[in-house]
């Protein structure tokens, strides 16, 4: 059936996105972000209780610029927010952002003069992990949705869409 | 002889009232003339921690609007004791840290959160705050989910 019966044996046609996708979403390297409690659940995620390289994403990178997923583990204060959008920029394309707990997703019950209301106002954020802290098995989840987000897109439209939020944060932090 | 004791033997015009609460003498002291009061208790009565120096701002409560609290503790006599001092926005409050140390970050912290100045005081610039944060977070007139974008990367060079 298909070009595949003409071809000789050992040969498999896809999609160009399908074989990319499959690549990346099962070989994400984490750069940890963790700046509060998350990151103490996300410790054991990593480790063999739970083991977050059955998912193939236990390789953390502590470099910025060898790693493809950000995880922010906590409170993101206004004071960390610059730090937080560089180590964003420094991040190579393809790149993709997880906001675990309610503290980077939404501020958290810290509504005050010090905490970022959410790092979507900064970074653009993929998944959202709720949680106070999230078990790890929700920081599970939160990985495997985004490996089902991975394997929707398109090699060709991911750059667009986060450029557009970019250009907000941006705005909010007065870097032109 | 207790310290409230010596506080009315010795420095009785700086001494404005004197109470306990919760088994814990609160004095409340001139702060035009609180100098050389904190010298003596650190110097006679052995008072050689400050616990912790903070602030209430009582706005639209009472003027002048601030209380500046200090908590001393003696490690050989073993004994507590709470100043207040009353203040306001337009008065400069003479620095105590020549005379615990770690009142110099203490202080700051009250000059980043309440505005508070200190005179004399070695380095007085915000400690928690960004420095390009606007007002004072913990004054009441300021809002409570005021939130400020600061785009400038700190130092994290220290200097002593």
């Amino acid at each position: 059936m298909g070009i595949e019966a003409l071809l000789p044996q050992g040969f498999a046609t896809t999609l160009l996105d399908r074989l990319v996708n499959w690549g990346r979403k099962n070989s994400l390297w984490p750069l940890p972000f963790p700046t509060a409690c998350c990151g103490i659940e996300f410790m054991s995620t990593v480790s063999s209780h739970f083991d977050l390289s059955r998912f193939g994403a236990e390789v953390l990178r502590f470099s910025p610029r060898q790693s493809d997923l950000l995880l922010v583990m906590g409170t993101i204060s206004y004071k960390m927010a610059p730090v937080l959008r560089r180590v964003y920029e420094q991040m190579p394309e393809p790149k993709w952002v997880i906001a675990m707990g309610v503290c980077a997703s939404s501020g958290g019950f810290y509504r005050n003069y010090a905490t970022v209301q959410g790092i979507d106002q900064i970074v653009p954020v993929d998944v959202y992990v709720p949680g106070c802290p999230p078990r790890p098995e929700t920081l599970m989840q939160g990985l495997m949705m985004l490996q089902r987000k991975i394997d929707g897109e398109s090699i060709h439209d991911k750059r667009e869409r986060d450029v557009e939020k970019m250009k907000e944060g941006s705005r909010r932090l007065r870097i032109v | 002889m207790s310290s409230i004791d010596f506080l009315q033997q010795h420095h009785a015009d700086v001494v404005i009232s004197q109470h306990v609460e919760f088994d814990r003498n609160i004095v409340q002291i001139d702060r035009t003339r609180m100098l050389p009061v904190m010298k003596a208790l650190q110097a006679e009565r052995r008072f050689n921690l400050l616990i912790d120096l903070t602030c209430v701002d009582y706005l639209g409560q009472q003027k002048p609007r601030f209380t500046l609290i200090y908590e001393l503790y003696s490690l050989p006599t073993k004994e507590r004791l709470r100043i207040h001092l009353k203040t306001d926005d337009d008065v400069e409050i003479d620095t105590v840290s020549g005379i615990w140390r770690n009142a110099n970050w203490l202080e700051r912290e009250l000059f980043d959160m309440f505005g508070i100045r200190f005179r004399n005081h070695p380095d007085l610039r915000r400690i928690l705050c960004h420095h390009e944060f606007k007002g004072h977070a913990l004054r009441k007139d300021y809002p409570v989910d005021k939130g400020q974008w600061c785009s400038d990367l700190e130092e994290l060079t220290f200097t002593s």
